[in-house]
């Protein structure tokens, strides 16, 4: 459903001369899989997903989503994704149940598909309370739980979740965990980006160790492990960055160089 | 690449529902907006009449000495001029009189008649030194010593509370009966008798005083009018005998016409403010607002395309601006219509006819908005989406508001008319063309104006608008985070981190000197022609003219791009050009000058007056044949061909240009090389000459063709002003070429036609021209 060839972005930058911010990513992410990409803050995530949801155009690469190419048929490429992002906004003078009504029609819903969906939506994630409140009087919770609501309104095969639980509370980090893991299990393609090792532990059945840039590892979680002398995920995630960052003094060696492609 | 797909117009529509909706919840935006206009007018009005109420004007003091020589007819009545002296007699009360010789004269007047006695004596003084001074060259101790007694006259009579002081000299009510006298016995005396000391009335220069002295002084030309008319009388003679003319002015105006002058000089003015006020606040909040609060990435990702999401926002921004003039307008018309009702029933007697202005007005009012509104609409939200948050994008409000009042304060001056060039500017030809439309609405040479300024102002306003969707498409521009700005690390990283080719900052820096560079010079450059002997001056002229070029074009450019820049080479496009292209630009420049020439000629017409009469001909002087051929060509054809070039098509272009956006960079240059050109005629010209040297520099990739074709066409300029054509021309060229000695040399339609095939032609090759292998 998504795949991502040699993806490259470098940005102008008046201060520094040229910024490399993606340098040669290559993935492929299916069906009813939830695919991580693990990565310091800075590493390139946002940019990748940027791209992807069309939103920035590659300098280099290719890459399709449900079949189509992310920079010949972007108006194709926005209809079937969803996006969702930690610090994603919301209109502040519009209700949750507006704010969701209004995506939905830009795709394009009908009005009895919007209204049904929206109910269905609005029963899952138990926001009926609040769904006629200004969004501005909402918690950062219920805000998230909007932002979701808006990003599955046209159900979208495709979706895309870039550091979704930044800045909420346990719970609701728990929550919106627990949202990906269902879509997932309904059969939707997910790319799930974030620094926190548990939630890739919990969601991911495969992920790209990303830095720099560059995808530095990628596999199921299992393979990555096996790969390194780490006992777990988080030691071998540092072990990466900081081989990448010295690379005079590492000493093991991995079989995940830096242009690993991860096929499905 | 699919095909581009066509607008949609339903995603358009619910994006424009959603905005506008938001924008009638913000407080802010309706407060500033709807609010606002409806309770300003009537509360300024009714400040006004209060204020009008509480600050009525205030008697100004008059010190009159030696009131006992004052002849009939009786001057004053009382304490105060008689009120016959008055054209206005209310304007009696508004002067008190005080003078010597009157009892029950309070304390306070008595100290100012004593000062004014103290200040007669200064004056004294001052005349004294005047009369006996040589005016011409008054030595410095003199003229220093009238400053001084300037000086304290000026600061006593402000000290003692004396608005107006009259000095009535001693015995001149007997120097005006010796006169009559002399009349009534018809006698001749060898004196004139004409002679004797005159009234002064001395006043400070504060301004209360100096309307208080200009009513004292009607009072005694009325009065000396009497006086005159007296004698008249006495002698015999008809009182009319001094104004035996006396034309009358008859005003025949319409009290319509008359209320139409006044909304036709106000409502424009609102009607700008208006409309840039009610964009700006919602277009801020559209952008900026949107970035800020980050919710302009939820917006790009869902299906509306961006140019769909900047049509529904411009839409917004233009409800806004046209709904805030429109309320404006109702409002102040409304409140000035009651308060001249109001005013009227108090005071019959003020002549303050406004007249609400006709249907036929406030129809042209309507359709003037609209303009207006798109242009400003799109203005604001292009600068809106350009900022990186809302705080910013309030900063970009002054700048743009001082340069709509330049445009609404030109507009105003009496001299500047709806013609031709001006009903094509921004702004101002609305407004001229409104001010016309409202004094009369049917005038069919003023509807002649009517498609050329709308065409012109929805060009401008779909020019804006590609700004705005460019600028939405832009990466940088949309995800420029608010960065934290330091000058000694910026000067740090200009040094440390110089960028091959100049940047945007670079180009309008130089440009800037090159502007400002001639306007400063213009001063001391004339000054130091004009104080040359007038046989040299044509030559100082042109010498002046070469360094100039250099001193503001190139050295500019050379010395910023020798400290900013890695790639000299690249920047100047220093590479060597083929033969092919050096021939194809001077082929070029050889068909487009008859071309061009013939343009502007036909164009005349259209553009204002350029140079005034004087510079006019001193022109003609320095480029007429009295200097060497050399000189010319030097000054006009090759200095400015190296450094314009240089300038523009080196240093210029390479910073506007981008990858793939070459045109854009073609055109940035051509419309600088036009601005510095100053005079409205030749700014047209050189920006269209700048967009084919800008052609020739992109596409040869080398800065040499388009110094050949510039050096060759004023070159060309030069040798056609000096060229003896009725003794030159050859029989077999007169069908190309006339020559008549009023109109000088004019080409013929043969030759404007091989012209035009063989630029065209020359064109076409440099549009096909293979790419110079990109430095980049």
């Amino acid at each position: 459903m998504i795949e991502v060839h040699d993806l490259s972005k470098r940005f102008p930058d008046l201060q520094q001369g040229e910024i490399v911010a993606l340098d040669g990513v290559r993935f492929n992410v299916g069906p009813g899989e939830v695919f991580g990409l693990l990565g310091p803050n800075g590493a390139g995530k946002t940019t990748c997903l940027r791209i992807l949801s069309t939103i920035l155009t590659p300098t280099a690469g290719t890459a399709s989503i449900d079949g189509r190419d992310i920079v010949d048929d972007p108006d194709g490429v926005r209809a079937r994704i969803g996006f969702l992002s930690g610090s994603t906004g919301l209109y502040d003078r519009m209700t949750a149940r507006e704010t969701v009504e209004y995506f939905g029609r830009l795709y394009g819903l009908d009005e009895d598909r919007l209204s049904e969906s929206i109910e269905r939506i609005f029963n899952t994630l138990s926001m009926n309370e609040f769904a006629d409140t200004l969004n501005s009087r909402l918690s950062t919770g219920m805000r998230q739980k909007v932002s979701i609501a808006r990003a599955l309104v046209h159900d979208p095969p495709v979706l895309i979740f870039d550091e979704p639980t930044t800045g909420l509370d346990v719970l609701v980090a728990r929550a919106v965990l627990d949202t990906v893991a269902t879509l997932r299990d309904e059969g939707k393609c997910i790319i799930y980006s974030t620094h926190i090792m548990r939630e890739v532990e919990r969601l991911c059945d495969r992920l790209a160790i990303i830095h720099r840039g560059r995808i530095l590892a990628a596999g199921s979680q299992r393979d990555l492990l096996a790969a390194s002398e780490q006992p777990d995920l988080e030691e071998h995630f540092f072990d990466l960055v900081s081989q990448f960052e010295n690379p005079v003094n590492h000493d093991t060696t991995t079989d995940t160089g830096p242009a690993c492609e991860a096929g499905s | 690449m699919t095909a581009r797909p066509r607008l949609d117009l339903r995603k358009i529509r619910i994006v424009f529902q959603r905005e506008l909706r938001d924008q009638l919840r913000d407080r802010r935006t309706l407060f500033m907006v709807m609010a606002l206009p409806v309770l300003l007018y009537p509360a300024l009005g009714i400040g006004m009449l209060q204020m009008a109420v509480v600050f009525s004007e205030k008697p100004r003091t008059v010190v009159m000495l030696g009131s006992e020589s004052l002849p009939s007819p009786q001057l004053m009545d009382g304490p105060a001029f008689a009120t016959r002296w008055f054209s206005d007699p209310t304007d009696a009360q508004r002067l008190t009189v005080e003078t010597t010789g009157r009892p029950n004269t309070s304390p306070e007047s008595a100290e100012r008649l004593s000062d004014a006695r103290s200040i007669r004596k200064l004056f004294d003084q001052r005349s004294e030194l005047i009369g006996t001074d040589d005016l011409v060259s008054p030595p410095p101790e003199k003229v220093q010593e009238l400053q001084r007694l300037n000086e304290l006259i000026n600061v006593r009579l402000r000290d003692s509370g004396i608005d107006v002081l009259v000095v009535i000299p001693d015995g001149f009510a007997d120097s005006l009966e010796e006169v009559d006298r002399l009349i009534a016995s018809r006698g001749r005396t060898a004196e004139d008798p004409s002679g004797y000391p005159r009234p002064v009335i001395l006043v400070s220069g504060d301004e209360k005083s100096l309307i208080a002295s200009r009513r004292v002084q009607r009072v005694f030309d009325s009065w000396e009018n009497e006086l005159l008319r007296l004698r008249l009388e006495a002698a015999g003679l008809p009182r009319s005998l001094p104004s035996p003319v006396d034309a009358a002015v008859v005003k025949i105006v319409g009290s319509k016409q008359e209320s139409a002058l006044v909304w036709g000089k106000l409502y424009p003015v609102i009607l700008v403010l208006m409309t840039v006020t009610g964009a700006f606040y919602p277009a801020v909040d559209l952008a900026a607002g949107e970035k800020e609060r980050g919710t302009m990435e939820t917006l790009l990702i869902s299906p509306a395309r961006r140019i769909e999401l900047v049509l529904a926002k411009f839409l917004t921004v233009l409800v806004f601006s046209t709904a805030t003039a429109v309320l404006n307008l109702v409002s102040l018309g409304l409140t000035a219509t009651y308060m001249v009702q109001l005013v009227g029933s108090v005071n019959p007697t003020a002549e303050m006819n406004l007249a609400p202005p006709p249907t036929s007005g406030v129809i042209w009012i309507l359709i003037m908005i609209l303009p207006l509104a798109a242009f400003f609409s799109a203005i604001s939200l292009a600068l809106a989406t350009f900022a990186r948050s809302t705080r910013e994008g309030q900063y970009y409000l002054s700048p743009l508001m001082i340069i709509v009042m330049l445009l609404v304060a030109l507009a105003a001056s009496p001299g500047v008319e709806l013609q031709p060039f001006h009903s094509v500017l921004p702004v101002l030809g609305p407004i001229l063309l409104l001010r016309e439309l409202l004094v009369n609405p049917t005038a069919a040479e003023t509807l002649a104006y009517l498609p050329a300024v709308l065409g012109a102002s929805f060009v401008y306003a779909g020019l804006a608008l590609w700004w705005a969707v460019s600028q939405f498409h832009s990466e940088s521009v949309l995800f420029r985070e608010a960065e934290r700005f330091d000058l000694r690390l910026w000067a740090k990283r200009l040094w440390t981190h110089k960028p091959p080719v100049p940047g945007a900052g670079g180009a309008i820096t130089c440009l800037a000197i090159g502007l400002f560079g001639q306007v400063l010079l213009m001063q001391p450059l004339s000054g130091w022609l004009s104080s040359l002997a007038e046989s040299d001056r044509a030559r100082a002229a042109i010498w002046a003219l070469v360094g100039q070029q250099i001193l503001l074009f190139l050295l500019p450019a050379w010395l910023l791009a020798t400290t900013l820049v890695t790639d000299i080479r690249r920047t100047f496009r220093l590479r060597l050009a083929t033969p092919g292209a050096i021939a194809v630009a001077a082929g070029l420049a050889a068909a487009l000058h008859p071309l061009v020439q013939e343009l502007m000629q036909q164009l005349q017409w259209f553009f204002p007056q350029g140079l005034p009469e004087g510079s006019q001909d001193f022109l003609k002087t320095m480029l007429g044949p009295t200097q060497p051929a050399w000189l010319l060509l030097l000054a006009v054809a090759l200095t400015p061909a190296v450094c314009e070039e240089f300038l523009f098509r080196g240093f210029v272009l390479s910073a506007f240009d981008r990858p793939g956006r070459g045109h854009v960079a073609v055109v940035l240059s051509a419309v600088a090389f036009g601005a510095v050109h100053m005079i409205p005629h030749q700014v047209f010209y050189a920006t269209l000459l700048g967009l084919v040297l800008g052609l020739l520099a992109i596409r040869t990739g080398s800065i040499w063709p388009g110094l050949t074709f510039h050096a060759v066409f004023n070159g060309i300029a030069v040798l056609r002003e000096r060229w003896d054509i009725p003794d030159t021309l050859p029989a077999w060229g007169d069908w190309l070429i006339s020559s008549d000695a009023d109109t000088g040399l004019s080409y013929d339609w043969p030759l404007l036609l091989i012209a035009a095939f063989a630029a065209a032609a020359l064109l076409g090759a440099l549009w096909r021209w293979p790419s110079p292998g990109s430095d980049r």
